[in-house]
């Protein structure tokens, strides 16, 4: 299979003043191939949003390189970027949030198209990219107030395809919509997959919706990926303590965390783990392949 | 078993600014005994937090109540004052959010909050705090919590809080309204095990709201579903999730993504909520429902009962017709 991504230890690193700094991303290391789903899950805090951004280059890394087709993007500036990085876009979260309330639905979907264009050939691009997500292109002058939680998510994917990318981060695009939203929502997004021949990251803390959509599923936990590896491997033989409690969540069986002052120098679920040792306190434990493409971070394994 | 809320024929309508009247619940019908727990189920619009709403007295101001009995421990809420309601609220039935964080103040600490929510009289300040302290173990937090600040609390912890400040004066009843949507997994599944074990401990009756019915399915004893302000079908979880009856539960239970493989489509309801405005006449399901007839076009569908579970819907009873137009 063709790589796609390639990052190689990338960090974030925040500064929280008076000299302290927090690791938003911790030494990441992943592939991500052409054409998959790839999932991203973990709670809120656990860096998933920032490497979404950071692969998009709405975060400059502070360390390590990420290639996007055997480039590099680190140190990429001026227009070269420009055109790389209509290959990428990203759907956001909220929909609420991520439409420009005062621009119209046609302004906010043209943005993206090609200049060089005529006004009227835009107008019928826009037309198609609406339609293609389901939303009446007769109802393009509208403004975002003026539809449903639903629709502007359909919108905002319309938005993202204007570019006609071949990578979208879809970054929780389903946490706040209903159920019945959601299933029309997911159905679109596997839809446009096979049209477009698209490659998903998709970020979710719902572990549902990604054993549902997910090819290969990363977890993160506190800035690092604990386990990376196939859906079937991750999701029903899960390695990683942290994975365990995360899916057992979800099921709801009953779970104890308790959190109690962390060691940072160490594994960063030490203080969480319940088959924690010695070691895991010093030590920070690097991903280790076990079985074939399917690798975790942990001494137990 | 004692019945703690009874709500009969509760119909609320809306007015808008033109004056004209928009009626957003349609005869809802809900009884909650003695340590049971109900989760009140539907998308957003479909009534939930209204009815809610409505046993403590919060209407919004736009919003009254035109038919209907809500009693709550054998007293009718909507025939009391002022004076009363206060009685009510936090002592008869407590009420948690979905957003915790919008609902402390970040002014004062977490203790000072739960302390000014005790309402028992004739306690002195020491025996007051004893009572936070307690409460606050009884949620599962640590006695330090008392002095921070919200801002100082994680989302799960602030839930938690909200939780001790409802619970503090023992209720009858505890409404939650999507207590865990806004949580992480981990957190939420934690709050749900308090919320099943407060059920026991402090014998509360719970209401739960919620859009995710697998979720409900996983720890109530009732479940109703709701859909454009009428409860479509109230049964148990196990049957709603096995053999659901209503057309829109059936199709509901159908959204979820772990009932399929991966890669199918999953299939969807058609159409979207309708508004309140303009309901269709009818059932309001009909335009979104495969199984419509020609009666369901011209006639609302009346609750039946079938084996002690209710349902809202022309296939069942004694109101088939044969012809089936699709």
């Amino acid at each position: 299979m063709e790589i796609m991504w390639k990052l190689i230890d990338v960090s974030k690193r925040y500064h929280t003043g008076k000299g302290r700094e927090i690791l938003a991303l911790d030494r990441i290391g992943m592939e991500i191939y052409k054409g998959e789903t790839f999932g991203v899950i973990g709670e809120s805090g656990s860096g998933k949003t920032t490497l979404g951004k950071v692969m998009v280059g709405l975060i400059e890394p502070s360390e390590g390189r990420i290639y996007f087709r055997d480039r590099c993007l680190t140190g990429l500036k001026g227009k070269e970027l420009l055109n790389l990085r209509k290959e990428f876009q990203i759907v956001f979260q909220d929909p609420y949030k991520s439409l420009n309330p005062r621009m119209r639905v046609k302004d906010a979907v043209m943005e993206g198209i090609r200049k060089g264009m005529g006004r009227k050939e835009k107008r019928e691009k826009v037309k198609e990219l609406l339609s293609m997500v389901g939303i009446e292109p007769k109802i393009m002058d509208n403004y975002p107030h003026q539809f449903s939680g639903g629709e502007r998510q359909r919108i905002s994917i319309a938005r993202a395809l204007s570019t006609s990318p071949s990578f979208i981060v879809c970054d929780e695009p389903t946490s706040n919509l209903d159920l019945s939203v959601q299933a029309k929502i997911l159905n679109l997004f596997m839809e446009l997959k096979e049209k477009f021949h698209l490659t998903y990251l998709f970020i979710s803390h719902n572990i549902k919706v990604m054993d549902f959509i997910a090819d290969r599923v990363a977890v993160m936990f506190k800035g690092r990926i604990v386990e990376y590896g196939k859906r079937e491997d991750v999701m029903k033989h899960p390695l990683h303590p942290y994975t365990e409690v995360l899916i057992s969540s979800a099921f709801f069986k009953k779970v104890e965390i308790i959190e109690k002052e962390g060691i940072t120098s160490g594994c960063a679920f030490s203080s969480l783990c319940p088959y924690v040792k010695e070691r895991c306190y010093i030590e920070k434990p690097e991903l280790k392949e076990v079985e074939k493409g399917h690798l975790v971070a942990c001494f137990r394994i | 078993m004692e019945e703690i809320l009874n709500i009969k024929g509760l119909e609320v309508v809306l007015k808008d600014i033109r004056g004209d009247e928009i009626k957003i619940l349609y005869s809802v019908d809900l009884s909650i005994k003695k340590k049971e727990s109900l989760a009140l189920v539907g998308e957003s619009g479909s009534g939930k937090t209204i009815t809610a709403r409505t046993v403590m007295g919060l209407l919004p101001e736009h919003m009254s109540v035109k038919k209907g009995e809500v009693f709550l421990c054998g007293r009718d809420v909507l025939k009391a004052s002022q004076q009363e309601l206060r009685d009510i609220r936090g002592v008869k039935a407590g009420f948690i959010f979905q957003e915790p964080s919008s609902y402390l103040n970040p002014v004062f600490t977490a203790g000072s909050q739960i302390y000014e929510a005790i309402k028992k009289e004739g306690l002195k300040g020491d025996e007051k705090k004893a009572m936070c302290m307690k409460v606050l173990k009884d949620v599962g937090l640590t006695e330090d919590v008392y002095w921070r600040y919200p801002h100082q609390l994680s989302g799960g912890m602030q839930q938690r809080v909200m939780i001790a400040m409802a619970i503090v004066n023992h209720p009858f009843l505890l409404i939650a309204d999507e207590p865990t949507t806004a949580l992480d997994v981990t957190t939420a599944a934690g709050i749900i095990e308090l919320l099943k074990n407060l059920t026991e401990s402090y014998g509360l009756s719970l209401l739960f709201i919620t859009h995710d019915i697998s979720l409900a399915a996983s720890f109530t004893d009732k479940i109703a579903v709701m859909y454009a302000g009428r409860i479509v079908e109230a049964s148990h979880p196990l049957r709603i999730m096995g053999s659901p009856l209503h057309p829109y539960t059936e199709k509901l239970i159908a959204c979820l993504p772990e009932r399929y493989k991966p890669g199918e489509r999953i299939k969807t309801i058609e159409g979207a909520v309708p508004d309140f405005r303009s309901l269709p006449e009818g059932c309001p399901f009909h335009p979104r429902c495969p199984y419509q007839m020609d009666i369901c076009r011209r006639k609302e569908p009346p609750a039946i009962t079938i084996d002690g579970f209710t349902v809202r819907c022309f296939r069942y009873g004694d109101n088939v017709e044969t012809d089936r137009c699709e």
